[in-house]
């Protein structure tokens, strides 16, 4: 089988890349891999599927027929290897279909917890919709009215409270959905305040004030060791994972201040690029696949975007990687028009905006990031606090490159444009006046 | 030249606003942080999250991919007889 665009991930980069080859070329044959079986969704909702803002339908961004409204070929595998000498992509049964151009779009997975316990039932990494679909039945067994599951001896009133691990937006989405059920969570991660990579004390302190406000126990400076089913003092909760009978979930976590009883572990400690197989393929990568502005690898006849992609950013003159939605959305397009041929380079100053939405309107806060906000780097910084609104700029080479924002939407136009048109940070003093 | 209309859920908009970016004179972000509509950057009333605007091909075809680019799916096109263009 052969593809003139073939584009692995069905994300929103590799939807759009896919929307905008089929409109601009007929004709053409387009495949699209996934190792989701489901139709295009945006994960973007999947939290409010699981507060019941939305039903399961809604989920789907682009209705049941998409693939053959645009004549794509779905193909639901895994591809583990890649031979560019051939065109050729590798699936796992040792199967394999050629190309003529092809896009990397597979995005990022969550980083996995690597030690003992670490794979027990009852941790969720909230990364994909059947996860999704395990985190609401264990809701709905542990923490509804009228619990379904009557099997569990006895259990702590104090263990049945969740814990979420890290400190990430992901984190955060943990936070916002117990938060929407008036249920506490023990937010527990290493560093001495919430974001202190991103963010100065006082940033950090400010989000960990509003998370309290919903309900939320902070515990910095603790990181886990050792995930249990079970120990003298805490017996097994049990899951109902399969019919007829149930299986040890998560009791209890050790960790280097003591240990924890819990029966939901939510893990948000970041996102690592799905690359293995273009780094064996050699292509050249670094966080993510390098590309240039116009989203081509280091071989001509492949592309990447979305998250797994550390482009080459015409703003800020480095490449570096982001993942979020807008970023995605743009990139996906982009790069089919220049598999189209039509030179067309990536030129976006991306945004993420999040709400948290607190327990019924308490601890309600925005945060909006823009441009390059990336914590490996080292920048020049100029921060603003008042009144329960923060700014933060991050500098570098005498150049604006991002900018966080807390609780103050109403500037994200003009600091976008700021960084856009790369003015001199002098000029930040009056942009980020907060009174 | 037909007309369309613009439908904007306020209870669905995160202000992702990747409508904005692909098209500016037709959506902005307000006070609230939620899009609303604009016609050709026009728009008094920062809270309108319903207008009817004339669009020939071209104009529709970006007001519909601004639709596409929501990530919460707030935004709703119809044609001028009601039909829903998206999402379908």
């Amino acid at each position: 089988m052969k593809f003139d665009y073939l584009i692995i991930g069905s994300g929103i980069a590799g939807i759009s890349a896919a929307e905008t080859l089929r409109k601009f070329d007929k004709e053409a044959s387009i495949g699209l891999i996934s190792n989701e079986p489901h139709n295009p969704y945006s994960k973007v909702l999947l939290p409010f599927y699981l507060k019941g803002k939305i039903n399961y339908d809604q989920l789907f961004i682009r209705g049941k027929n998409f693939w053959k409204r645009n004549n794509i070929e779905f193909i639901y595998s895994e591809v583990i290897g890649l031979d560019r000498r051939v065109k050729k992509i590798i699936f796992g049964d040792g199967q394999g279909i050629f190309y003529k151009k092809l896009l990397v779009a597979s995005g990022a997975s969550a980083k996995k917890l690597d030690f003992l316990g670490s794979d027990l039932p009852g941790i969720f990494y909230f990364r994909d919709l059947d996860e999704t679909i395990r985190i609401k039945k264990h809701l709905d067994i542990f923490y509804s009215n009228t619990p379904v599951y009557q099997h569990t001896p006895v259990y702590r009133s104090d263990g049945l409270k969740p814990v979420i691990y890290g400190a990430s937006f992901i984190a955060l989405e943990f936070a916002g959905i117990f938060a929407h059920f008036g249920i506490g969570a023990k937010i527990i991660f290493r560093g001495p305040y919430f974001w202190s990579r991103l963010l100065d004390e006082t940033g950090g302190k400010l989000i960990e004030s509003f998370l309290e406000q919903a309900g939320m126990e902070i515990h910095q400076g603790e990181n886990i060791k050792e995930i249990r089913t079970a120990s003298k003092s805490s017996p097994p909760f049990i899951l109902p994972l399969r019919e007829g009978g149930g299986e040890e979930g998560v009791s209890e976590i050790i960790t280097n201040v003591g240990s924890r009883f819990c029966s939901f572990l939510g893990v948000g400690t970041g996102l690592e690029p799905n690359l293995e197989f273009a780094r064996i393929a050699d292509l050249k990568v670094n966080q993510g696949i390098i590309t240039d502005e116009f989203l081509r690898t280091s071989d001509h006849d492949i592309f990447a975007a979305g998250d797994v992609a550390e482009f080459y950013d015409t703003i800020i003159n480095r490449h570096h990687v982001l993942g979020n939605w807008l970023n995605s959305d743009m990139q996906g397009r982009t790069t089919a028009h220049n598999m189209l041929g039509v030179k067309k380079p990536f030129e976006l100053v991306s945004s993420y905006n999040f709400n948290f939405e607190g327990k019924k309107g308490a601890g309600a806060f925005n945060i909006c990031a823009l441009g390059d906000t990336n914590p490996q780097e080292l920048f020049d910084v100029k921060i603003s606090c008042r009144r329960q609104k923060y700014v933060k700029a991050f500098i570098k080479n005498s150049q604006c490159v991002g900018i966080i924002l807390i609780n103050s939407p109403q500037l994200r136009e003009k600091c976008s444009n700021f960084i856009k048109n790369k003015l001199e940070p002098a000029g930040l003093d009056n942009l980020l006046d907060l009174r | 030249m037909s007309k369309i209309k613009i439908v904007i859920d306020p209870d669905l908009c995160i202000g992702a606003a990747s409508c904005v970016t692909v098209s500016p004179d037709f959506f902005q972000l307000n006070s609230d942080n939620k899009a609303y509509t604009l016609d050709r950057g026009v728009g008094e009333d920062d809270h309108q999250y319903e207008r009817e605007i004339e669009a020939d091909d071209e104009l529709k075809e970006q007001i519909l991919l601004a639709a596409q680019s929501c990530p919460t799916l707030a935004i709703s096109i119809f044609d001028e007889d009601g039909n829903k263009l998206f999402p379908l």
